[in-house]
């Protein structure tokens, strides 16, 4: 199972070496890997495609001179993401406000098992709903479920990207889902509400 | 079809979902404005040119040391020409007997080193001043 995420590290590994050279087209073809989600992290914190372009367009141009300063301690694109997010903070500087402003208390109404969802919702429409419900999430928690589901990075790595304490990214994290599963259930209890009254 | 039967089937069908989240396209600029923007490295820019080297000029401090040494040397010769056949054999005498006749080739060493080191600087003077390098 591990064996294509191996082999796509050690050609991301042989790109980043030769880039370090300077080999242009080493750097082209990173640029190519990376480019659809340095965009739409951009376009997540700033929530402006031409400000997400022109960030994602100078993370790259910055990453290409700091390149020889970079020492392989992390993964290549935690790295470039954070160039891109401390470009990001740059440009908003009240996003990393919010993000640190994430409330710390936990979510019990929401907490795994106290829920009960019924069973004549069709999964697909349980996806469709939560599609639209992410865009209704705040800024900072949609970075977030991009970063943690989109990119597969761990808490750790979300940390190091959004130069954030360990902590509020797990709450951050938590507060997203419970407001996810709670616009749900809501959905779902109207809908009911709905069929009873049409029977 | 499926249904959400479970709690745990509502966490697996939420964080499914939330990883096939689409995402947009990057602009197609996006990748030939950096690579149109791409500048060279300050380590892969080409070496500054030569600085020009001052002209040959000898100064009085030149001419001062190097009639010192001159002198240094000259006197060191003089004397020891000038030390009596006696004085000689009474000198190499005392030099066996206090057991410093190795010496002579701690002299010897320095002597060489002492030659060694203005050939060296001979041949910097040479290469910087008589036959330049042309860059």
């Amino acid at each position: 199972m591990n064996a294509p995420h191996s082999s796509t590290h050690t050609d991301e590994t042989r790109l980043v070496q030769k880039a370090q050279a300077g080999d242009s087209h080493a750097f082209g073809e990173l640029v190519l890997q990376h480019q659809n989600f340095v965009y739409n992290l951009a376009l997540r914190a700033l929530n402006d495609p031409e400000e997400a372009q022109d960030t994602a367009q100078e993370a790259f141009l910055r990453s290409w001179q700091a390149l020889p300063n970079f020492r392989g301690q992390s993964q290549f694109s935690t790295w470039l993401y954070r160039i891109t997010m401390n470009l990001c903070y740059n440009r908003r500087p009240r996003l990393k406000r919010e993000l640190a402003a994430l409330p710390i208390e936990e979510h019990e109404n929401f907490a795994d098992g106290q829920i009960s969802p019924p069973g004549q919702v069709e999964a697909s429409e349980w996806c469709a709903w939560l599609q639209q419900e992410v865009e209704h999430l705040p800024e900072s928690c949609r970075l977030l479920i991009l970063l943690r589901y989109q990119k597969e990075l761990s808490y750790d790595e979300i940390s190091e990207v959004l130069n954030m304490p360990l902590g509020t990214v797990k709450t951050g994290l938590f507060r997203a889902k419970a407001a996810l599963k709670a616009a749900l259930l809501a959905r779902v209890k109207s809908r009911e509400e709905v069929l009873e009254w049409t029977n | 079809m499926d249904k959400l039967t479970s709690p745990t089937g509502l966490d697996h069908m939420m964080e499914e979902t939330l990883r096939k989240l689409p995402l947009e396209e990057a602009p197609p600029a996006l990748m030939q404005n950096v690579m149109a923007n791409l500048t060279p490295r300050p380590q892969m820019q080409a070496s500054p040119q030569p600085v020009d080297l001052p002209p040959f000029r000898l100064k009085w401090m030149d001419v001062v040391l190097s009639l010192f040494f001159a002198g240094m040397a000259g006197l060191v010769l003089l004397v020891a020409w000038s030390v009596p056949p006696e004085l000689e054999l009474n000198l190499t005498w005392e030099l066996y007997r206090l057991r410093l006749y190795d010496l002579h080739w701690v002299m010897l060493a320095g002597i060489g080193m002492c030659i060694m080191a203005l050939l060296f600087a001979a041949v910097l003077v040479g290469k910087r001043y008589i036959f330049p390098v042309q860059r």
